[in-house]
């Protein structure tokens, strides 16, 4: 099994790599304005520097999608055409991520987070949820 | 800002094996002084630029050497990912502004074409990355057009319109290069034959994504005074501004649309009293169709999801009332970052664009962008008569 690039925490990154590690999405709130952030040192809305944190729903939303015709990592090349993009979650932040399911692929189409277990480390893709 | 543009010289610009970067580089600058009339030691300023991809064994400050100069009083490396042209050209106005320096050569020097392999080898590099950022290589989104075809789509969503908006900036685009001796693709590109080519990375198809090219363009910045007395006609810098909106990536905002031009374009028409309507010609930075459609509204030129009545009545076709990327952009010319549309727009300024020459080339509006839209820089250029 080839698994994805994963990338490496930094400090910001910390925290939420290590609940996608353990199998979750987690959120850090800012104590200050309630912002919510997946990765942050400062509240880019306040300027605050604590947070508190808190799981995801795993619901979201599709931001914007692609379908790509060309795999650049050995992961992806039994999946072509490769769907990916940005999903929106319904606590507010946005991260990058593939898509999977059968659902209809567009633009505000509703999906729902599973963590998968690459050798240790979690990679969260989202499958689009049905009707 | 007291600065003129006073050569260009370009090395290479083919898809054939070249000599390495930094040779090509030293062929460019040698050019740009050459096409100035001065002396290859009247150089006392030299501004290397660089993308993060590169690194000090492709291009580096020891350029210097290489040319043989001497007792220069400014060495740098600009660094703004695909904006580092400009970065570079504004760093060198303000030095000879600032009288720290009287001749400057902005380089740019690249060679991701290595014959016989696909352009992924070069752009699709594997990479892992570092925080939220590097997601995009664990969802597979790898390269330029994976990246840019997430704004593409979301742009053609948010404002109903269909993948034609795409296909008429990729066909006026290569219009222009049909004309330009020196463009990489230059036979008609037919609505057909769009639409026939394959997907990169859906929307964009392969028509949709800049032509790469091994070589270097060197740009020569001086006083307006010297300017007068090179050999070329002089191009004045009116105006540089930067944008770098930072914007969140969270509900409320829109970081896949949301274009550093509407920073840069306030600073840019305040400074010189001119707006969207004063500008003759646009060379926006091209490296995918998406681009100059969201340039054109960051600018003000087209309110959101209209610039493309930019191209759908021709006006920015040969003929047209505001020409867009005269010698072929990125799309269909050749693609070294930012230094692209800054020396297409120096020739149509100098009057000296042949069969491409625009009829009215007093002012022209250029264009970089970097990272996504993250890191951008505009400039506002004028021909001799606008010295300022």
């Amino acid at each position: 099994m080839t698994f994805p690039p994963i990338p490496e925490p930094d400090a910001a990154s910390a925290r939420f790599f290590a609940a996608l590690d353990a199998g979750r999405i987690e959120l850090l709130r800012c104590a200050d304005c309630g912002s919510m952030h997946l990765a942050a040192l400062i509240c880019d809305a306040c300027g605050g520097t604590q947070f508190a944190t808190v799981p995801a729903s795993g619901a979201g939303i599709v931001h914007s999608f692609t379908r790509l015709h060309m795999a650049h990592h050995p992961a992806f090349a039994e999946q072509l055409p490769l769907t990916a993009g940005v999903v929106e979650l319904a606590e507010g932040p946005r991260l990058f991520a593939q898509l999977v399911g059968e659902g209809t692929l567009a633009i505000g189409a509703p999906v729902s987070a599973e963590i998968r277990d690459c050798d240790g480390r979690g990679v969260a893709v989202f499958r689009l949820v049905a009707g | 800002m007291k600065a003129a543009i006073a050569g260009l010289g370009t090395a290479g610009l083919t898809r054939d094996a070249t000599p390495p970067a930094a040779e090509l580089a030293r062929q460019a600058v040698s050019a740009a002084a050459g096409d100035a009339g001065l002396p290859v030691s009247a150089i006392d300023g030299l501004v290397v630029c660089r993308t993060s991809a590169a690194g000090d064994s492709v291009l580096g400050l020891d350029l210097q050497r290489a040319l043989g100069l001497r007792d220069l009083t400014l060495n740098r490396i600009a660094l703004c990912e695909g904006a580092s042209a400009l970065a570079a050209i504004q760093l060198a106005a303000l030095a000879v502004s600032g009288c720290s320096a009287r001749a400057v050569v902005c380089v740019f020097a690249d060679t991701p074409v290595i014959p016989g392999k696909r352009m992924s080898a070069s752009f699709g590099r594997l990479k892992t990355g570092t925080g939220l950022e590097g997601l995009r290589y664990s969802a597979g989104l790898f390269g330029g057009a994976a990246m840019y075809a997430l704004s593409a789509m979301r742009y053609l969503a948010v404002h109903g319109l269909g993948e034609e908006v795409l296909a008429d900036v990729a066909i006026t685009t290569r219009q222009w290069a049909a004309l330009n001796p020196a463009a990489s693709y230059r036979k008609p590109l037919t609505r057909e034959d769009y639409f026939a080519a394959r997907y990169i990375a859906e929307p964009l198809r392969l028509f949709d994504c800049a032509a790469p090219v091994n070589g270097a363009i060197a740009v020569l910045v001086t006083t307006p005074e010297l300017a007068a007395d090179c050999a070329q006609p002089p191009v004045h810098i009116l105006a540089c501004a930067e944008g770098h909106p930072g914007t969140p990536d969270r509900s409320g905002f829109d970081r896949q649309l949301n274009h550093g031009g509407a920073i840069a374009a306030k600073a840019l028409f305040g400074a010189t009293g001119l707006g969207p309507a004063e500008i003759d010609l646009c060379e926006f930075y091209d490296a995918f169709s998406i681009s100059p459609l969201l340039a054109l509204e960051a600018y003000g030129f087209h309110p959101p999801g209209e610039a493309r009545q930019a191209y759908a009545g021709g006006n920015a076709a040969p003929g047209g009332t505001m020409p867009i990327n005269t010698g072929g952009g990125h799309l269909s010319g050749f693609y070294l970052q930012g230094m692209t549309p800054l020396a297409e727009a120096i020739v149509q300024l100098r009057g000296a664009a042949g069969e491409r020459q625009v009829a009215r080339a007093r002012t022209a509006l250029v264009t970089n962008d970097g990272g996504r839209f993250d890191y951008h820089l505009g400039m506002i250029l004028g021909a001799a008569e606008h010295r300022p």
